[in-house]
């Protein structure tokens, strides 16, 4: 063995006997959960605590502090503590510094634990024992938690955890969390670490030394890390020669093939697309039509007025018409969870990484722009794991490119309204493959303005990098749901927060200024009203005089009322707070072939992109005649006019308004993360001045380009 | 003003005093925290500008 590894008993001081009984007569003990990525860290946490965990960020930085709550065995609790996947604790990456500062109690709020649960792979014990081997300096009792013990024995990998557990000088516990086995052994090791020993390995650096903190680990330092386990490893763990090769492997020969790789990635995609779509349409309609009937429920309920109006146009239209693409949202993070828990997704990072690495990108750049397909801003924070800043920077830089789930409502809606029920090939959703370009369009976009950047403002030279590609396993149902479920009550709380205010507010804005009897049609003057509208009205008074007709009959009378009528509200909203803003931004947007009203949802979506939908609903449901039936968004979208009578939205605007989505920045949040990532305006400002005028040089050539092609 | 007027102006108020304590906690996050943890990498002071 080693000659770095002394007897434990003799690093026992009396101060650390003295911190053991305090922690005894603590009721609440706190348990830190350290492990590489994709060791099973979250599926275990996930087993451990159940729904009792809260999300949030460390003080003072962005980096995502998962803790829930762990029931012992005898009742008691643990306060868990995920700490962030890592391969070390060197510190050369922010993922890494906060782990330390966790595990040394110096991060403000986070108390120091008690015991640290080290989660290893059984399918790579020696990369996975690299970091225990830092762990077991931190004089706070580890429990080995030793993970895919099963997909380790299909390897041929046979491990001895007795013999491991002697050779560490700590507690191992085989554990399937999936199937919550080895939990009760978990919680019982965990209890009686307070009494073990602390490890068998020991390094001359101390890293709860402060001067140790700014130490590079020397290459001596390495060297005896790695000395230590292969003792270990050859001791413990028994190959059984066999000729069979690895199913993962076989599967890997094809699946990360450099074109038919990426011929399945983009079917698979395809695949997902399509079945959202079509999954997704029954409990749509049923949400569409529960929200139709809560309207009218509202409208015939309450009494007439301006809360009635608010509750029907502002409230129920406006969150409603964002909460019916909830379907949409579970079953994409549905898809998402499954990818990553049978491994695919891992595949997929590889093949795009060979790409991205071409245009150089760094290998790490790949996890944050992964994770911004569900949302910008985990992915930018997640950058931190990038130490060159250049790299950094670039990746951050390019991350909303990536079609996050707030852009799937406006993709959705406009999907629904003008290519629902086509086909490609007769059998291929048109649907699924424009939001599969849409997709293929930011990641392209990223990558030429990755390589842009990096061969003018942002020059380095990109180093190698290797990933690890996990064994493919089943989805486990717990994961899968519980991830489907969290994103689901997320888009649930945003509905219910930030866009039921704004739909307020917008309401607000397309009802006022209304005149002193409360009539928003009385605000406007006679002259505003179209000049069309007004010629009904202006025959059925001046009767058979100006046109030597008979006298109108009744149905006559009804539609130059409903015109007269639709005339006003259009007026009424043209007149208003949200139509005067409209109008102001129309010369600009006219050319990307949008109207006002579709620059008014524009403007309220740099709030968070879904807004767009609630506000076309409500400027839509505003501009419709107030006797006409409730009307669905999409028949709406459909139907809505200019100005001067023309439709509003053809296919080429709807497809003109989606690639404006996908490279417009267009969400406050994320600007507001970039500029605390980056620490600087002169970033910030780049990127949402280059995203904007790309977005806007990308839609004026679709739009232009469309119509000279003749798609007008 | 009737009692519905009330009622709406509450509720309008409501929204704005709510995205509005969003945008200020939004615009506060565009300048770095006093407060970080050791070697965070956030506070101005301790990380390197990009």
């Amino acid at each position: 063995m080693n000659p770095k590894i002394i007897n434990a008993t003799e690093r026992h001081s009396e101060a650390d006997k003295e911190k053991s009984l305090i922690r005894n007569r603590k009721s609440e003990i706190v348990v830190a959960l350290a492990g590489n990525p994709n060791a099973g860290k979250t599926t275990l946490f996930n087993a451990l605590t159940g729904l009792r965990q809260k999300v949030a960020n460390y003080p003072g930085v962005t980096v995502e502090r998962k803790e829930g709550v762990w029931k012992l065995n005898d009742g008691a609790a643990a306060r868990l503590i995920d700490l962030p996947g890592l391969y070390s604790l060197d510190a050369t990456s922010f993922d890494e510094q906060i782990a330390r500062d966790v595990l040394t109690g110096k991060l403000a709020g986070v108390p120091q634990p008690d015991a640290i649960i080290a989660v290893v792979d059984a399918t790579n014990l020696e990369r996975n024992l690299y970091l225990v081997t830092q762990l077991l300096e931190y004089k706070i009792p580890v429990v080995v938690a030793l993970t895919m013990v099963d997909a380790a024995e299909k390897q041929s990998l046979e491990i001895n955890t007795k013999k491991l557990s002697e050779l560490l000088g700590v507690p191992v516990v085989e554990v399937t969390a999936a199937q919550k086995k080895g939990i009760d052994e978990l919680a019982e090791a965990v209890q009686a670490a307070e009494e073990f020993q602390v490890s068998n390995f020991r390094s001359q650096a101390d890293p709860t030394n402060s001067e140790a903190e700014d130490l590079k680990t020397d290459a001596s330092e390495i060297f005896a890390r790695y000395n230590f386990i292969s003792d270990v490893y050859q001791e413990s763990v028994k190959h059984i020669q066999t000729e069979e090769r690895g199913f993962s492997e076989k599967i890997d020969r094809v699946l990360t093939h450099k074109f038919f790789g990426l011929v399945i990635l983009a079917a698979i995609l395809l695949l997902v697309f399509q079945t959202i779509f079509s999954w997704a349409n029954l409990p749509m309609d049923l949400l569409e039509s529960g929200f139709g009937a809560l309207g009218d429920f509202a409208r015939v309920s309450l009494p007439e007025g301006l809360l009635s109006d608010l509750i029907v146009d502002g409230v129920i239209a406006g969150v409603g018409g964002v909460l019916v693409f909830l379907p949409q949202i579970l079953l994409l993070f549905l898809f998402i969870s499954i990818l990553e828990d049978t491994g695919y997704m891992a595949r997929a990072a590889f093949l795009l990484d060979k790409l991205m690495s071409k245009f150089g990108l760094h290998g790490k750049a790949f996890l944050p722009l992964m994770s911004s397909f569900a949302c910008a801003i985990p992915g930018i924070m997640a950058t931190r794991t990038i130490e060159n800043p250049k790299d950094r920077l670039a990746t951050i830089m390019i991350a909303p490119f990536m079609s996050c789930s707030a852009r799937l409502p406006v993709y959705a809606l406009m999907i629904a309204t003008f290519f629902a029920g086509q086909t490609v090939f007769g059998f291929v959703s048109l649907g699924a493959v424009l939001i599969l370009a849409m997709y293929a369009l930011g990641i392209v976009t990223a990558i030429i303005v990755a390589w842009i950047l990096k061969r003018t403002l942002l020059k380095s030279a990109t180093p190698p990098f290797v990933m690890e590609l996990p064994p493919y396993r089943l989805p486990n149902v717990r994961n899968v749901l519980q991830s489907m479920f969290n994103n689901g009550w997320e888009f649930l709380k945003r509905a219910g927060t930030v866009i039921l205010a704004i739909s307020i507010i917008l309401w607000a804005l397309t009802a006022f200024p209304r005149s002193a009897d409360g009539d928003a049609s009385q605000a406007i003057s006679q002259n505003q009203i179209a000049p069309g509208a007004q010629e009904p009205l202006n025959q059925i008074t001046t009767g058979d005089e100006s046109c030597g007709c008979s006298l109108p009959d009744e149905a006559h009378i009804a539609e130059a009322e409903q015109k007269a009528a639709e005339a006003k509200q259009g007026a009424a909203l043209r007149n208003s707070y949200a139509g005067r803003l409209g109008h102001f931004i129309e010369p600009v947007i006219a050319p990307l072939g949008f109207d006002w009203k579709i620059g008014v949802a524009l403007i309220a979506s740099f709030a968070a992109r879904e807004v767009l939908v609630s506000t076309l609903s409500i400027i839509y449901n505003a501009g419709k005649d107030g006797n006409e039936e409730s009307e669905n968004l999409i028949q709406a979208v459909s139907d809505a006019k200019r100005d001067d009578g023309t439709p509003a939205w053809t296919p080429l605007t709807a497809v003109t308004l989606m690639v404006f989505f996908v490279l417009a920045i267009q969400c406050m949040s994320t600007v507001a993360v970039v500029r605390r990532e980056t620490n600087s305006w002169r970033w910030t400002i780049f990127m949402v001045v280059y995203m904007t005028a790309l977005a806007y040089a990308a839609a004026f050539l679709t739009f232009q380009g469309g119509k000279l092609l003749g798609f007008g | 003003m009737d009692f519905q007027n009330i009622l709406v102006a509450i509720i309008i108020s409501a929204a704005l005093l709510y995205i509005g304590q969003i945008v200020w906690r939004k615009a506060k996050a565009f300048s770095p925290k006093s407060s970080c943890g050791a070697g965070c990498g956030c506070a101005g002071k301790t990380k390197q500008k990009m």
